[in-house]
């Protein structure tokens, strides 16, 4: 398909829409789960995310919202057993994500007219993105922004947990809210990204970021550009070389990761 | 090895015929998957103690997903798309290597090297897939990612074999010098025993391991059998040749449980899924043992 063709389809420009708003919130929270190590976390809810979108299929209702509470449950799960249990964090983020896909799995094979549904929530689909999608979107970004008043107290705490808190900021309650949002903005990304690579999308900005930048500030704004310029330039590649999006918005966000390194390793 | 599995697979036949053994054990399949099953649980028992004692959890994650892109190569290189294990061997193996290269030599934190890997990985990975599984049949995704019991071989049960005896010579070569860099590095440093070689030893070992139990556990879920037993063993254990003992008996419990009952009852449910299940609930009554037994609680 042309490039012209393709931006005239109501659907590429429903995918624009969608991707752009996915790609603002999740590059906004990038440098902090850089920062904190959180990778895992993500990973980990994504693969959570697909036993909630199991359990919409088998019981019948729209995936995305059995998704979003039972995501949204299993990252507060998470950050209360790091800050009350001796469990090692990693070990328990392993065990209960493992687990939620497992259910996943077994919803799904139980479902008595399983059909290839799944495979869109996979890998994601531009052609099934509805109009409900893009309202999830635009709530993630909003919530974003509503979050945008406490960037330089998780900043701050990003870098010096100890210190921040000394300074009488709350960082234990913040993990609660930075984890929640996560989920929210994982759920809301599944059907561009798709759940095997949406964790990817919380990675890659920050981490393509972090080498050029020097202050938390530039770290953002970086992230905010890398993140959404190539979500747009990958959504744009997909359709006239008829690949599946998701794929195509991470590789290129792969070679941004790559050139910075470059460049990081160029300016030394 | 064959002609061994073919006496086994007539044994378990008459065994069924005479009434002492379920009926199910007459198919073939079924006795290739609890042998493998047999074969693969307590190896990852065993390795999976070191898996969380090194907090490798997201690397072996890392590792069980790219089988999946293993698995796209060899079918795009033209190997059978049920038995690719040139590729997927080949690809995982340097995958590894190079995912545990870059974490030991860039400044950037290990997690977002392994995101980063990851996420490489499974682009390519699911690009391929898609562009394979047009052509072929689109039941390939399911059974790499989620495991299948049905397409178990003698090929299978070799590749098996073969990893039991690489990990048992690795193993008992090296067990001494590989628990000590795992549970006091900086002590096996003085020693001169060479840290960063073992890391690699054992990752290669984990890799090797992951991909042969990809066909029986699917590439999503094989991380969680590393992981799932070793942490309910720990537990439980007292010292340090029980939290290994037990955790080979929970793996293995797993596997034989997950794959046995689903056929059984007749439930329509991947045997990935199931042995997981099983696993989790061992996990579980891990948890309530440490709090009702008090001599546990003390316990390291």
């Amino acid at each position: 398909m042309p490039l012209l063709d393709a931006l005239s389809a109501e659907f590429m420009q429903r995918a624009l829409l969608a991707g752009l708003l996915v790609s603002l919130a999740a590059s906004y929270f990038s440098p902090f789960v850089v920062q904190r190590r959180m990778a895992f976390l993500g990973s980990g809810l994504a693969h959570a995310a697909f036993g909630g979108v199991a359990l919409g299929v088998f019981l019948g209702w729209a995936p995305l919202y059995t998704a979003l509470p039972f995501t949204v449950a299993a990252a507060l799960a998470i950050v209360a057993v790091r800050h009350h249990s001796a469990l090692d964090i990693d070990t328990a983020i392993g065990i209960l994500f493992a687990l939620a896909m497992a259910l996943g799995m077994i919803f799904l094979y139980l479902t008595p007219f399983y059909t290839r549904d799944a495979f869109t929530y996979l890998f994601g689909s531009l052609l099934a993105l509805g109009p409900s999608d893009i309202w999830l979107a635009a709530g993630v970004c909003a919530l974003t922004a509503a979050l945008v008043p406490w960037w330089s107290a998780w900043a701050f705490a990003s870098f010096d947990r100890e210190l921040a808190v000394a300074d009488r900021i709350p960082a234990n309650r913040h993990d609660y809210l930075l984890a929640a949002a996560l989920a929210a903005l994982i759920v809301a990304s599944i059907k561009v990204v798709g759940i095997i690579l949406v964790s990817a999308f919380l990675v890659l900005p920050g981490a393509a970021a972090r080498p050029l930048a020097k202050r938390f500030r530039t770290f953002t704004l970086l992230s905010l550009a890398i993140g959404t310029s190539t979500t747009i330039g990958g959504l744009l590649l997909s359709a006239p070389l008829n690949l599946p999006s998701g794929p195509v918005i991470i590789l290129c966000q792969c070679g941004v990761f790559a050139a910075a390194l470059l460049a990081a390793r160029w300016q030394d | 090895m064959n002609a061994l599995h073919e006496m086994l697979r007539a044994w378990a036949a008459s065994g069924a015929d005479s009434g002492w053994l379920p009926s199910t054990f007459q198919y073939a399949f079924v006795v290739n998957a609890l042998l493998s099953g047999l074969v693969i649980g307590p190896l990852l028992g065993a390795v999976g103690t070191m898996v969380v004692a090194k907090r490798l959890a997201f690397f072996s994650q890392a590792i069980g997903h790219a089988a999946l892109t293993g698995v796209a190569v060899g079918i795009l290189a033209g190997e059978p798309y049920t038995q690719p294990f040139v590729s997927l061997f080949a690809f995982c193996i340097l995958f590894a290597l190079a995912m545990n290269f870059a974490r030991n030599h860039t400044r950037i934190s290990s997690d977002t090297i392994i995101g980063v890997f990851l996420a490489i990985s499974l682009a390519i990975g699911a690009s391929l897939l898609l562009f394979v599984t047009a052509r072929i049949n689109v039941h390939v995704l399911d059974t790499i990612m989620f495991g299948s019991i049905l397409t178990v071989n003698d090929t299978d049960l070799n590749i098996l074999w073969g990893m039991t005896l690489v990990t048992l010579i690795v193993g008992l070569v090296n067990f001494n010098r590989m628990l000590l860099s795992t549970f006091n590095p900086a002590l096996a440093r003085v020693r001169g025993i060479r840290v960063r070689w073992q890391d690699y030893l054992f990752i290669l070992l984990i890799t090797l391991l992951t991909v042969a139990s990809v066909k029986i556990v699917g590439a999503i879920l094989v991380e969680a059998l590393l992981l799932i037993p070793a942490a309910a063993a720990r537990n439980i254990a007292r010292d340090l040749r029980s939290f290994v003992a037990y955790s080979c008996i929970i793996a293995t419990i797993s596997c034989l449980v997950g794959i046995l009952v689903p056929l059984q009852f007749n439930l329509p449910v991947p045997s990935g899924g199931a042995i997981i299940m099983v696993a989790a609930v061992c996990f579980l009554v891990s948890l309530v043992l440490r709090a009702a037994v008090p001599a546990l609680r003390d316990a390291a």
